[in-house]
């Protein structure tokens, strides 16, 4: 029989923007109800799932992390794993494998941590360069939810302004903790760039720099960011979820949210989901955000059409689904005649930024350079076993594999262009809703930036580096931050959400995160996420209380 | 250099009772407790064998709990593994072999040869690939991670204390004992 829930704030999803905007509601007296699609998982299992992998899947970030029939997510074991969930179509459908885990807690298991502010010129780019969108506001508006967001999330960063981004831009308040040291990759790459003009720049990330913080302890270099922290010395939103429940907030898992319901007074009234038995039930509540991510955000609008709403709820602009944006990234193995010796300190713990920002723009978009730091002993023992050596010529060619190769990555500024798209596919899940079907296509204006820009400048990197062979990826890759889907604007009739991610269609259903994102900028997402999840959350308690 | 077959001058059945090889069952009785122990008392002569083989193939300290791991999985992979390996411990007795650089050479039997090479391969990469999928027999303990485990971090394990380590290359011809 159904059932019918109740609570003030009801929110889809248990990631980083769901779990911020669950406790700042907590803590302004409101009761607060979340769904996650997927089930609760502890770390331990994540590890040991990992840990069993076989070294080939390891760099699978989705292996440890095997969906449940009800809440499927990209799998990329396979190809045909990989084309069981996303139906991805258009000229780079490949950029647009993303990665994410419908367990609570969300991608922020396997994200990297970094947290890379945009710049104000990135919120600008129509005024400035003719191109894209500006922000419904500038970086002034954003700044102090940055620093909010630095601190729910307890993200460390240099003291020093010279080394902070964005440049020559006023910080409300310094990072909450120091740098994390550099290993000898990170040191090298830093100081060969430099040569280049290139700044190589300690990457404020959400991981523990020396001290404990939030309850969780710093990191000791266990260089697993992803596909997942065995500490917890990296944020990760399950992190939040047992203090979310000591607040009094519920949290129901294996709940696939699939039809949000609205009155004639164009409120949201009720979201429905499934449980595993296919069983629906129904939740109430006085305000609705949904935070299921980029994609399943619009998924789920899209799945709620209905007489009231034809094209799917908040979507009179038709918007929703349209501008899907990704960093689209290209990849150089190299190999080099000396080490290099990555693998030491966090997975990632370094960018370089000053190549992102540029009159240039106005012609092909800026990018982001940096390198992998993980350890590369795995794909060097592989390496050396598949040649057949043995006795000392294997354990030297292991050695010389793992310290003389790199793998250097460039991801690109995206524009947000409306037929990049996500419709309902034909093909059902398992609970027999609509797939997301995604056109993808990087667009001219990344194509120009990659032949005239970032491609030279890779290479000349590498060579900087001292490589002997460059091997760099025949096609554009996705960097898993799903951006665009229910775009922000002043506009209502061309965006979906205002300045608070507040639907224009519903003023009481918040559309907070990535999808809201007006620009990409070249640099990680999850941090203007987190921003824009904390503003979306000032308003949400702002409107209930004034009601 | 003198072969560690070569030292005991006794057949098959006596090099087993050996030094080495007690010295090797000791290690892993007094490591492993009781299940190991009886497992171990069940098939003895096919793992000390392995243990045996595999101290040759791979010159390096080897966990004879690993040892047993690979020994199960490569026996289920393989059938007749266990008369593969005593065909080995006989070309390396025969020959008198003092290291793998002089064995794998000499092993012209291809077969033979590339079970040498899934043995080595199974140390170093922690990995198994049977009829039924790939079976992970060691993580932390592949040997793989002990080539560079002077600089780079297993991953998951604690590289060092909070912020402990820096930005010093090592050189590449420093290679770890392990």
């Amino acid at each position: 029989m159904p059932s019918t829930l109740n609570s003030d704030v009801v929110i889809v999803g248990t990631g980083v923007v769901g779990c911020l905007i669950a406790e700042q509601a907590l803590d302004a007296g409101l009761s607060v109800l979340m769904l996650e699609a997927g089930p609760r998982v502890s770390r331990d299992t994540i590890v040991e799932n990992y840990r069993n992998l076989p070294p080939t899947l390891r760099n699978h970030w989705n292996a440890p992390y095997p969906p449940k029939p009800w809440a499927p997510h990209l799998e990329t074991r396979t190809p045909t794993e990989a084309a069981s969930y996303l139906d991805l179509t258009g000229p780079n459908a490949k950029a647009y494998e993303q990665g994410y885990v419908r367990y609570a807690g969300g991608a922020t298991w396997h994200w990297a941590g970094i947290c890379w502010r945009m710049t104000p010129d990135d919120l600008r780019l129509k005024s400035l360069y003719g191109v894209g969108r500006d922000w419904a506001f500038s970086y002034d508006v954003l700044e102090p939810y940055y620093a909010r967001a630095e601190y729910a999330m307890g993200v460390c960063g240099p003291g020093d302004p010279a080394l902070q981004w964005p440049p020559r831009t006023a910080r409300s308040r310094p990072y909450p903790m120091g740098p994390i040291p550099f290993g000898p990759g990170e040191q090298r790459l830093t100081d060969v760039a430099a040569t280049l003009g290139m700044q190589n720049l300690p990457a404020p990330q959400a991981r523990n720099s020396g001290v404990s913080f939030d309850g969780r302890p710093p990191c000791c270099g266990n260089n697993n960011c992803f596909p997942v922290c065995p500490i917890a010395a990296k944020y990760d939103a399950a992190t939040a979820l047992p203090r979310i429940e000591a607040k009094g907030g519920r949290i129901i898992t294996n709940a696939v949210a699939y039809r949000v319901e609205t009155n004639a007074q164009k409120k949201v009234e009720a979201v429905h989901y499934y449980d595993p038995n296919r069983a629906s039930h129904a939740v109430s509540g006085k305000i609705f955000v949904l935070a299921c991510n980029g994609i399943e955000t619009p998924k789920l609008l899209l799945l709620s059409t209905d007489d009231k709403n034809p094209r799917g709820v908040a979507n009179s602009s038709d918007q929703v689904g349209r501008n899907m944006m990704d960093q689209p990234k290209l990849i150089a193995d190299i190999e080099m005649s000396e080490p290099l010796w990555t693998g030491v300190g966090p997975v990632q713990s370094s960018s370089i930024m000053n190549t992102s920002q540029g009159d240039f723009r106005r012609e092909y978009a800026g990018a982001m350079f940096r390198m992998e730091n993980m350890a590369r002993s795995t794909l060097g023992g592989l390496a050396a076993l598949e040649k057949g050596l043995y006795g000392k010529a294997l354990d030297q060619e292991i050695r010389r594999l793992s310290a003389c190769t790199a793998r250097l990555t460039v991801e690109h500024e995206p524009l947000p262009l409306p037929f990049n798209r996500l419709t309902l596919s034909d093909k059902k899940d398992w609970l027999g809703l609509n797939r997301p079907r995604i056109y993808y296509d990087v667009g001219d204006y990344v194509r120009r930036s990659a032949e005239n820009y970032t491609v030279p400048l890779l290479k000349k990197l590498a060579t900087a580096l001292g490589a002997t062979d460059i091997k760099i990826s025949p096609e554009f890759l996705h960097s898993d931050h799903i951006m665009g889907g229910t775009i922000m604007g002043n506009d209502p009739s061309d965006s979906v959400v205002d300045a608070d991610c507040r639907a224009h269609d519903h003023d009481n259903l918040f559309l907070p995160g990535g999808a809201a994102m007006t620009t990409g900028g070249s640099g990680n997402s999850t941090i203007t996420m987190a921003a824009l999840a904390l503003k979306a959350a000032d308003a949400i308690v702002g409107q209930l209380n004034h009601a | 250099m003198t072969s560690i077959y070569t030292t005991f001058k006794i057949n098959r059945r006596g090099l087993l009772l050996g030094m080495s090889a007690l010295a090797t069952a000791a290690s892993f009785v007094q490591s492993r407790g009781a299940a190991a122990s009886a497992e171990q008392a069940h098939e003895p002569d096919g793992v000390l064998r392995f243990m045996l083989v595999s101290k040759l193939l791979v010159p390096h300290n080897l966990d004879p709990f690993v040892g047993h791991k690979i020994y199960n999985a490569l026996s289920d992979a393989e059938e007749g593994f266990d008369n593969t390996v005593t065909a080995l411990q006989d070309f390396i007795m025969k020959n008198a072999v003092v290291d793998v650089e002089h064995l794998m050479p000499a092993l012209t039997d291809v077969a033979l040869k590339n079970s040498a090479l899934k043995i080595i391969s199974a140390w170093y990469s922690g990995v198994v690939h049977g009829k039924s999928g790939d079976r992970v027999v060691a993580f932390e303990e592949a040997l793989m991670f002990k080539v560079t485990n002077d600089v780079m971090t297993i991953p998951s394990y604690a590289k060092s204390a909070p912020n402990a380590w820096n930005a010093t290359a090592v050189p590449l011809l420093n290679m770890p004992s392990f």
